[in-house]
């Protein structure tokens, strides 16, 4: 409740307002703060991410190299979180093979540890995601759209 | 309110060979949702009757059993909704391949 809020019951209580008088001041209050509170909404409001992206191209002067590869995906990332979901429903011995298998391949990622309830946090935490990894070869980015 | 996916692109183009797919998944889904349960029992035979090790058949069915749940079915069908929007493409000097989802 608002400093301002509080003092219209005060009036209120100590009978300076009438009822009628103060529902109109609360009102007005809202609709004052309503509008000062949108403003700022709007300047950090950002479009929603919709897609994981990752692109990998070759670095400058590696272009036209035998191995050069150039790659792009597009990842909804409505597919991401039905996938954590779906992954939930696994059996606790496949997802441990899954998280070996993930560990051999150099990649961290315990699987057990992934809940569907945290799915909307790690969702709005890839948000802000951006990731450049640049080697001799290869440039490597990863993104949110 | 998400969609199941329409049509989904496949192609490939290298030195010799060029395919360019269009797959009408409008029809192949519910083609496949209708065979499904003709051929789950046959899958579920065979399963039984192979010598497969005793602990792949028992992932199988330790698999099966929550994803044949009402829960399981939302679950699949929650995943195939969000498909519309994949795209992958990888190019090298040998070919390109682009898949795309729609």
């Amino acid at each position: 409740m608002s400093e301002s809020q509080k003092k219209i019951l005060e009036m209120l209580g100590n009978k300076k307002i009438s009822v009628d008088e103060a529902y109109r001041l609360l009102n007005a209050l809202k609709d004052d703060t309503g509008g000062s509170e949108s403003a700022p909404e709007a300047t950090t409001r950002r479009p929603k991410a919709r897609y994981l992206r990752v692109c990998v191209a070759p670095a400058q002067g590696h272009e036209h190299d035998a191995d050069a590869e150039l790659v792009n995906v597009r990842v909804p990332l409505s597919l991401i979180r039905s996938g954590i979901k779906f992954s939930s429903l696994l059996p606790p011995e496949a997802r441990d093979k899954v998280s070996d298998t993930l560990h051999d391949k150099g990649i961290d990622l315990d699987m057990r540890n992934l809940k569907p309830e945290e799915l909307e946090e790690i969702v709005e935490a890839l948000a802000d995601l951006q990731i450049d990894v640049v080697s001799d070869k290869e440039v490597v980015k990863v993104f949110i759209e | 309110m998400k969609r199941p996916p329409m049509l989904m692109r496949v192609r490939i183009q290298g030195k010799e060979e060029n395919v360019n797919l269009w797959l009408p998944l409008f029809l192949l889904l519910p083609l496949m949702a209708l065979l499904l349960p003709i051929l789950l029992p046959l899958i579920l035979l065979v399963v039984l009757v192979s010598r497969s090790i005793a602990w792949r058949r028992r992932m199988f069915f330790a698999t099966l059993r929550p994803l044949a749940s009402p829960h399981g079915i939302r679950a699949a069908v929650d995943l195939l909704c969000s498909t519309p929007g994949l795209q992958v493409a990888i190019v090298n000097r040998k070919e390109r391949l682009y898949i795309s989802v729609v």
